[in-house]
């Protein structure tokens, strides 16, 4: 197995992110998680959809509402997970000593 | 999403079950119709079950949209291939009052069995039910997977 120094990881890890642009990665993260909840929104629409059909009496099965509902229940449950990991990551930050 | 496979999968179980039952309902409530639109008794029906494959070998493994559990299995849960007609012949009973009976006074009672009727229900509940219980199991896993790092 190759065991790299710490040094020689740490340094080559500093150079390579200096390079990309700060600004780009809080985008690219702000982008990724929108484009999260618009899926999340879409699988709430199509759990809402299916529950309005069911109390309108149309032939929809009972199990596919529930699953849709659990579907969109647990995509927002992602959603929340990573939320929270996004502002722990910001709160770290801001704590730390300058 | 991967995870949404089992769920899929068991819908498609749930959704077969529920024809099932529909089937059975049938039977037994027409378990003693002596006259159907064709004029002969009615005969009991059955779902035949298949295991869903939708895509062919190579198109499978070409294809990028599915999750790696799909492409090993290439299936999609079960499906209801055909409702059979059981054609075995009904109890025939001698009953001249009957305003169905023939020229002899003879009736054909349909073929349908009360007892295995409600054999097939039970049957069709568990596995609606044990469907139901992988739907839970997917959606625990699912959740426990979340809390990781909490």
């Amino acid at each position: 197995m190759n065991i790299q120094g710490i040094n020689s990881t740490l340094a080559s890890q500093v150079t390579s992110s200096s390079k990309v642009n700060r600004q780009d990665t809080i985008k690219e993260v702000g982008k990724s998680f929108d484009s999260l909840l618009q899926s999340l929104n879409q699988t709430e629409q199509t759990s809402n959809d299916l529950m309005s059909k069911l109390a309108a009496g149309e032939d929809v099965d009972i199990h596919q509402v529930m699953i849709a509902a659990d579907q969109a229940d647990i995509s927002f449950k992602i959603a929340i997970g990573i939320r929270d990991k996004l502002v722990d990551a910001y709160k770290e930050i801001s704590r730390m000593n300058v | 999403m991967s995870f949404w496979t089992s769920l899929r999968i068991s819908s498609t179980a749930l959704f077969a079950q529920r024809l099932r039952l529909d089937t059975i309902s049938n039977n037994v409530a027409n378990a003693e119709t002596t006259k159907t639109e064709t004029g002969q008794e009615y005969q009991r029906k059955d779902v035949v079950l298949q295991a869903n494959n939708r895509v062919p070998f190579l198109a499978n493994l070409m294809l990028t949209n599915r999750s790696i559990g799909e492409k090993a299995l290439n299936l999609q849960g079960v499906k209801v291939a055909e409702i059979k007609t059981d054609t075995t012949p009904g109890k025939t009973v001698y009953e001249p009052t009957n305003v169905n009976a023939d020229e002899n006074g003879n009736v054909t009672y349909p073929n349908v069995d009360l007892v295995v009727e409600m054999t097939n229900m039970l049957s069709a509940t568990r596995s609606y039910e044990a469907n139901l219980s992988m739907v839970d199991a997917a959606k625990s896993m699912a959740t426990r997977a979340i809390e990781i790092g909490r």
